[in-house]
């Protein structure tokens, strides 16, 4: 699939869901009845109509063979995308976990973690010791910061002084 | 002459502001940690402004505003460093500085092209204040004359002009500005109290978080791509740099071209979609031109460094123009600090200069002192500055991700944010791949909601008429706007496919 393609696709599909979702709201009595419709079904045309316009774009291109054939990808280029890919993934989980422990265990200690294993992932393990350093620091520092200069006040969790 | 009068009062008021001692600090530590964002690759000034968003938070308006201020053109100065040092530009502004900046590396003068780069943001920068000062007052006073019918056109205008004047696919474009309309709907409906697109959950009946949108997309989806390249890393060798410094021969030739980009820029500041990049290429092109030689242009001419360094500041100060004046920002940067200021509850446009000249008077003035500062800055203290681009990717990287996700937690104190941060750091990530363009995006999200209210307010007031927007003299030329830039932003699609067809045939 080529990137004009998907990104007709997406376009396509998220115009005719959001048209739909539109047309479904709720009629209102009160104020201008078609007021909070209108502008979203201005806003779901445009979508379904760019969408439109790149998928048959796409599609014309490649009758009359004016589309360029995407290079058929070597394996080490696989095997560096299926990396990339498992990095964001883990990224994400540690992001999620990070949001999963922070009121209950702190701002210190979740962020030390967070950076520990974003460190870890991209730093490799091999270098421990600046991993431990890089990710202390910064939830000292940031802790620290926060606190005195833009006195905004972050969860302590366990950690209470 | 009282209109002129008035001008300078105001501009004293605003350095009273500007040269307090606390907003001297951060004018001082914004420039700076702008100059080190420019500087590095991969991390751009929207990108940074995003990052730093928590600085702002405990701030008053005016410092907040005068330190992102201080980012924005700290970055363009920055931004030529690693052009000059490592053939890489440090952001979309400073491509085209590459081009004589780095043969002048080659030959020897790295130290003459990073003292043009930087005295020649400061000429752009300060012409282009100057030309802001003038400017803001007249639009502030016309904008303020605006109704809701006037206000839609203007900002249809400057939404689809960032689109159509932007490089890239149209089409794409005005998909991702579909998108982001799309999510500026989601929430209560503040007219009716509708609720739309809510999808049932809780979070999002307030809306979509603009602020953390653009921290996703600016930098989660920023570091996801730079994920590709984690091993990569610069050498620098601080010796080869030579005495930074310009002879009075350098200056001569470098004056005219300066005087002339510092405008051009500024003018293709304030128009919507243009920015640094436009600016820079068109400064150079121009030089070139009109240049008695020519030839030399790429293989190290120091006009070809001093133009698109003084354009490219002169384009930072030029899209303050329509950012402080009407509220609306033409360029990803001006959007992310649209949202970071719209936290702080002051929301720029013509009664920001009625209620609060303090605020939007100490911006300018301070852009003065600004760039002064930069200049101190920039000048003695370059080479110790450039030793930062031998930073890894592989420490910086985990450590702009940890200040997005903390930077992201107070805004709302949920951590269902976390989610809404990580899914559009995908969202970005897949867009960059799709090779959609992030900037309409963020744009229509942070104007939509605005945008909505001013169309059904105009059309209240018109009965219902659609034609309003015609019938009204500034409406209507802001419509003529809209088409044109479509019709020429069509045409020249078409012109280069037809062109890239023959390619293809011959």
């Amino acid at each position: 699939m080529t990137k004009n393609l998907a990104a007709g696709l997406i376009s396509l599909v998220l115009g005719v869901v959001y048209l739909f979702m539109t047309l479904r709201l709720p009629d209102v009595s009160i104020g201008d009845p078609l007021g909070p419709k209108l502008f979203p079904v201005l806003v779901g045309m445009g979508a379904l109509i760019s969408g439109a316009l790149l998928v048959v774009g796409d599609i014309r291109a490649a009758k009359g063979g004016g589309r360029q054939r995407a290079d058929e990808e070597t394996a080490v280029e696989r095997s560096a995308r299926k990396a990339l890919y498992g990095k964001i993934g883990l990224t994400i989980l540690a992001g999620m976990v990070y949001g999963f422990i922070l009121d209950t265990v702190g701002y210190l200690i979740s962020t030390f973690v967070f950076m520990m294993i974003l460190m870890c992932l991209v730093n490799t393990i091999r270098r421990m010791a600046e991993n431990t350093i890089i990710s202390l620091g910064f939830s000292v520092v940031t802790y620290v910061l926060f606190a005195t200069i833009f006195q905004v006040s972050l969860p302590r969790g366990i950690l209470a002084f | 002459m009282n209109l002129q009068l008035g001008t300078f009062s105001y501009l004293m008021l605003g350095f009273r502001q500007a040269i307090t001692p606390i907003n001297l600090v951060w004018l001082t530590a914004g420039g700076l940690l702008g100059t080190i964002i420019g500087m590095l690759p991969g991390l751009g000034p929207a990108t940074g402004i995003a990052v730093l968003i928590p600085i702002t938070y405990g701030m008053n308006p005016a410092t907040a505003l005068i330190t992102m201020a201080a980012i924005y053109y700290g970055a363009m100065f920055g931004g030529s460093r690693s052009s000059i040092m490592l053939n890489i530009p440090g952001c979309a502004s400073s491509i085209v500085t590459c081009f004589d900046g780095y043969p002048m590396t080659q030959k020897g003068e790295a130290g003459k092209a990073l003292a043009t780069s930087a005295i020649a943001s400061f000429v752009g920068g300060m012409i282009s204040v100057v030309m802001m000062i003038f400017l803001t007052m007249p639009v502030a006073n016309a904008a303020l004359k605006f109704g809701p019918a006037e206000m839609f056109s203007v900002m249809l205008f400057a939404l689809t002009a960032t689109v159509a004047l932007s490089q890239g696919s149209i089409v794409k474009g005005f998909a991702s500005l579909a998108i982001g309309f799309m999510l500026s709907t989601i929430g209560i409906d503040a007219q009716t109290g509708l609720q739309r697109f809510t999808l049932g959950i809780t979070e999002l009946q307030d809306g979509v978080d603009f602020l953390v949108v653009m921290i996703g997309l600016y930098a989660v989806a920023e570091v996801f791509r730079n994920y590709s390249a984690i091993d990569r890393k610069y050498e620098i060798s601080t010796k080869s740099i030579g005495k930074v410094f310009m002879t009075r021969e350098d200056l001569k030739k470098c004056l005219m071209p300066m005087l002339r980009s510092s405008p051009l820029g500024f003018v293709v500041g304030v128009l919507p979609g243009m920015g640094g990049s436009i600016a820079t290429m068109m400064a150079y092109a121009m030089e070139k031109q009109i240049s008695r030689h020519p030839e030399e242009f790429g293989k190290g001419a120091i006009e070809g460094v001093a133009a698109p360094e003084a354009a490219n500041n002169a384009a930072s100060s030029g899209a303050m123009v329509p950012l402080l004046t009407m509220g609306i920002p033409g360029s990803g940067t001006t959007a992310v600090m649209l949202g970071a200021l719209m936290m702080l509850g002051v929301r720029p446009g013509p009664l920001l200069f009625q209620q609060h000249p303090e605020v939007a008077w100490g911006v300018i003035a301070s852009m003065i002192v600004g760039n002064v500062i930069l200049i101190i800055i920039n000048l003695p203290l370059v080479v110790p500055l450039v030793r930062l681009l031998n930073i890894p990717q592989r420490i910086l990287l985990p450590i702009i991700m940890g200040l997005a996700f903390m930077g992201t937690y107070p805004i709302n104190y949920s951590t269902f944010d976390f989610f809404l941060l990580s899914l559009f750091g995908l969202v970005g990530y897949a867009m960059s791949r799709l090779d959609m363009p992030i900037p309409p995006l963020v744009l229509a999200l942070i104007l939509g909601s605005n945008a909505e209210q001013s169309m059904r307010r105009a059309l209240t007031i018109s009965n219902g008429n659609p034609m309003t927007f015609l019938q009204k003299p500034i409406s209507l030329v802001f419509i003529i706007l809209t088409v044109l830039s479509l019709v020429y932003s069509f045409t020249r699609e078409a012109k280069a496919k037809r062109k890239r067809s023959e390619g293809v045939a011959a």
